[in-house]
């Protein structure tokens, strides 16, 4: 009976041994992890990581919501990444879409080099550089000893220049440390010189970085409090201003071989000097007058949400083929108006056939555009109350859709009142005219809501600005066509409608009035302009025509006027295609190729995060 | 029936007497009621039904039955208002309850679960994670008596990933 309560461990359920997993911390988690499998399991279970991640998590997101945006698979990843993401030896560890933007910043790679590295290199340089934008970053010295460290920032990453001399890479903010607890901070470029001094640097300081890189400012901040605002950064555009933080970059091994044969051992290797010296760098956003903060998860939402990005992607092929469409119609309309003379006696069936489909895809269109609107609303990240990002994200993608679909009932009104309002013909022109006016009154109400969106001061980067002027253009490009597209269709609906039109011949000459009411009847938009007279384009002279007949091409004559509606009407519907080009030429440009390369770029760096910052031993001797 | 309500409206001038506590190895502890009751299990069973003698408690032996009512006897007592029991006293006393050798210390928290004493499972549980500070995989599975069941490779790939542990 003794037997059964005796000490094994296997008698410990799970749960217990959870339980007393909470007391311990990380480091002696991944201790017991070591012990056996089912420690292993129990130990790395994200119940016990998520409590020591609560720190450096923004508080403002739902933890796990935060870590599905980042692609972060655990909590115990995510502590580690904020502890160690420098540390080469976590490098294949740590999964490549852990990366958040502020990895990005301070992504360096030892890639290749590490083995390739000549031995002079003694300096670690971050891979990648900051061309632009604000960026500010925190390294937290837990050990320290006197002119152990050298932080700073960079121009040059030439490692044939090792620290003696007048290296380049000294050409900027260097925080040092100096006896008696003094740091110094040194500045470049050129002659090294002593920028400022402060006190009480020691084990636990945060030294911080604030790199301001368009305007070339470097503030230096010691406890957050700031130091010193370097302002000579060399301006070597487009040279990057790179983090840097000298040490010796060997691998351990190499160190060791070297000191097997008989070679002298530096006085710290790349592995142990990480963990003996222990440093900590994460990224903060600084309160007060210097916050810039930069919110790629705003960026990451407006972009990944796959339900969004579905119903996106569907919506831009069936907008993008209605657009085609719509292009190939105006290209056929647009010949067939500048060959009007050589075809004067043309059939009327493609200007009755294009025309027909240009009212069916002016009837179309707007449900794409409106399903995309619905869009917004389907997708769960954008639900009520909405927060100021989500009211941006209205008012730049949504609020158009609502517009396309306002500019549709505008149109199904034009046909009602064509249909039934024949008796009340001169409305049509009079509507024409409202709809003109009224849609330029919308186009500019919509307008007015978006552009002050458009400088909401939300993004600093590069992929953000492009976010936002797309945001901005095609918005307001897809006002402009969407307004285009309601008087146009109206236009052509009116020119479907001969019977509606006033029957008696108008006193004009028979030459010009064919001519007229033939070439408007490539159904340009423009029709539908208050300048527009209406009178131009009712004689119709059809007497070989039955009446039912929409249109015909009648014989197009030389005249003054039969050549001005012409060069206007092509004019029109060259506009209409520098419209269609210039919205889908700006997408192209601006979002789908940055954002391409930016994933493209993600998925490269991201593949080896490796080693940014170092620290060297002998930063300083090697100095003097 | 006896709905919570008045589950929690009766107790208080229920818990008087005694009551008997039988352990799985069959020994017998007769405690007060109010005693008993800070094991929550037994004040549920003691609620249900009031006119109870005894209460078997199969899953506990009576080695840790006789701890468990120590401790909750000394709580009830030091948890008084008047009873000039100070924190720190307490603390001493809890520090010198959990003195017992790893078997007994399991087989305590085994039974703090079991009876749902929430204190004692906590105390029992910190004494073990304080036995597993600052020891090395190996001394964890030689004391604890842990077959090391990991291939080498395993155990490899998790010393790379805890690397910053091996300072």
């Amino acid at each position: 009976m003794g037997q059964r309560f005796s000490f094994a461990m296997e008698d410990i359920p799970d749960e217990i041994l959870t339980l007393i997993f909470s007391y311990l911390t990380p480091k002696e988690l991944g201790t017991l992890s070591c012990a056996c499998r089912r420690w292993k399991k129990l130990a790395l279970d994200d119940r016990l990581w998520f409590k020591f991640c609560l720190g450096s998590l923004p508080s403002q997101t739902d933890p796990t919501e935060y870590l599905r945006l980042h692609n972060i698979p655990s909590f115990r990843v995510f502590y580690l990444s904020q502890v160690n993401f420098w540390d080469p030896a976590h490098s294949a560890f740590l999964p490549e879409s852990s990366f958040s933007s502020d990895y990005r910043k301070f992504t360096a790679r030892t890639s290749g080099s590490k083995a390739s590295a000549p031995p002079s290199n003694e300096v670690l340089f971050a891979e990648r550089g900051f061309l632009e934008g604000i960026h500010y970053w925190e390294v937290i010295v837990h050990q320290l000893k006197a002119t152990d460290m050298l932080v700073g920032v960079t121009v040059s990453r030439d490692p044939a220049h090792p620290f003696s001399g007048t290296p380049p890479w000294l050409a900027s903010g260097w925080v040092s440390c100096t006896y008696n607890q003094t740091g110094a901070i040194y500045s470049g470029p050129g002659n090294f010189r002593l920028a400022a001094q402060f006190s009480q640097f020691k084990t636990g300081s945060e030294l911080g970085f604030r790199l301001d890189a368009d305007r070339r400012e470097l503030t230096i901040f010691h406890n957050r409090e700031p130091q010193v605002v370097i302002t000579d950064l060399p301006a070597l555009s487009p040279v990057e201003l790179r983090t840097a933080i000298p040490c010796p970059l060997q691998p351990p091994d190499t160190l060791q071989r070297a000191h097997e044969a008989g070679g002298p051992l530096p006085t710290i290797t790349l592995g142990r000097l990480i963990l003996s010296q222990n440093l900590s760098l994460k990224t903060v956003t600084l309160r007060g007058p210097q916050t810039q903060s930069i919110n790629r998860v705003d960026l990451l939402r407006t972009m990944d949400p796959p339900l969004y990005q579905t119903i996106d992607f569907c919506v831009s092929i069936v907008t993008a083929s209605c657009f085609a469409l719509l292009f190939l119609v105006s290209i056929v309309e647009c010949v067939r108006c500048l060959c009007a003379e050589r075809h004067s006696h043309g059939g009327n069936r493609p200007w009755t056939h294009t025309s027909q489909v240009g009212v069916i895809f002016h009837i179309l269109l707007p449900i794409p555009l409106g399903s995309r609107a619905l869009g917004f609303y389907l997708e769960p990240s954008l639900s009520p109350p909405f927060s100021e990002q989500d009211w941006y994200d209205i008012l730049l993608q949504a609020i158009p859709g609502y517009f396309f679909l306002l500019s549709f009932g505008l149109l199904a009104l034009f046909w009602m009142l064509l249909v039934h309002g024949k008796t009340l013909f001169k409305i049509p022109v009079l509507l024409k005219r409202i709809s003109f006016w009224g849609s330029a009154i919308v186009m500019a109400v919509a307008l007015a809501l978006v552009l002050p969106a458009a400088f909401l001061p939300k993004y600093s980067s590069v992929e953000q600005t492009f976010h936002r002027i797309e945001g901005t253009y095609a918005a307001a490009i897809d006002f402009c066509l969407s307004v285009c597209f309601a008087v146009y269709g109206g236009a052509l609906l009116v020119q479907l409608r001969p019977k509606a039109r006033p029957l008696p011949p108008p006193p004009r000459e028979c030459d010009d009035s064919p001519d007229l009411g033939s070439v408007d009847g490539v159904g340009c938009y423009y029709k539908g302009l208050p300048d527009d007279d209406p009178t131009s384009t009712t004689p119709r002279p059809s007497p070989a025509l039955p009446p039912a007949v929409d249109l015909t091409l009648p014989p197009l004559l030389v005249s003054p006027a039969a050549s001005r509606v012409r060069r206007r009407v092509t004019v029109q519907a060259l506009m209409c295609w520098g419209l269609f080009s210039l919205r889908w030429g700006l997408l192209v440009v601006l979002v789908w190729v940055p954002a391409s390369a930016e994933r493209w770029v993600l998925t490269m760096t991201c593949q080896r995060p490796a080693v940014a910052y170092q620290v060297c031993r002998g930063g300083k001797r090697a100095l003097c | 029936m006896a709905t919570p309500a008045a589950a929690a409206a009766a107790p208080a001038p229920q818990l008087e007497g005694d009551i008997k506590l039988v352990s799985e190895d069959a020994h017998e502890f007769v405690t007060p009621k109010n005693v008993a009751a800070q094991c929550k299990m037994i004040k549920t069973m003691l609620e249900v039904s009031e006119e109870q003698e005894f209460i078997n408690l199969p899953n506990v032996k009576g080695k840790e039955l006789e701890k468990v009512i120590e401790y909750c006897r000394y709580h009830v007592q030091a948890d008084k208002p008047d009873s000039g029991v100070s924190d720190n006293d307490k603390k001493t006393w809890d520090e010198n309850f959990v003195k017992v050798d790893k078997e007994t210390l399991f087989n305590l928290i085994m039974a703090a679960n079991y009876l749902d004493v929430k204190s004692l499972l906590d105390l029992t549980c910190a004494t073990v994670a304080n036995m597993l500070k600052n020891k090395t995989p190996e001394e964890i599975r030689r004391e604890f008596n842990i077959k090391n069941d990991l291939t080498p490779e395993e155990e490899e790939e998790i010393k790379r990933e805890s690397a910053w542990l091996y300072q």
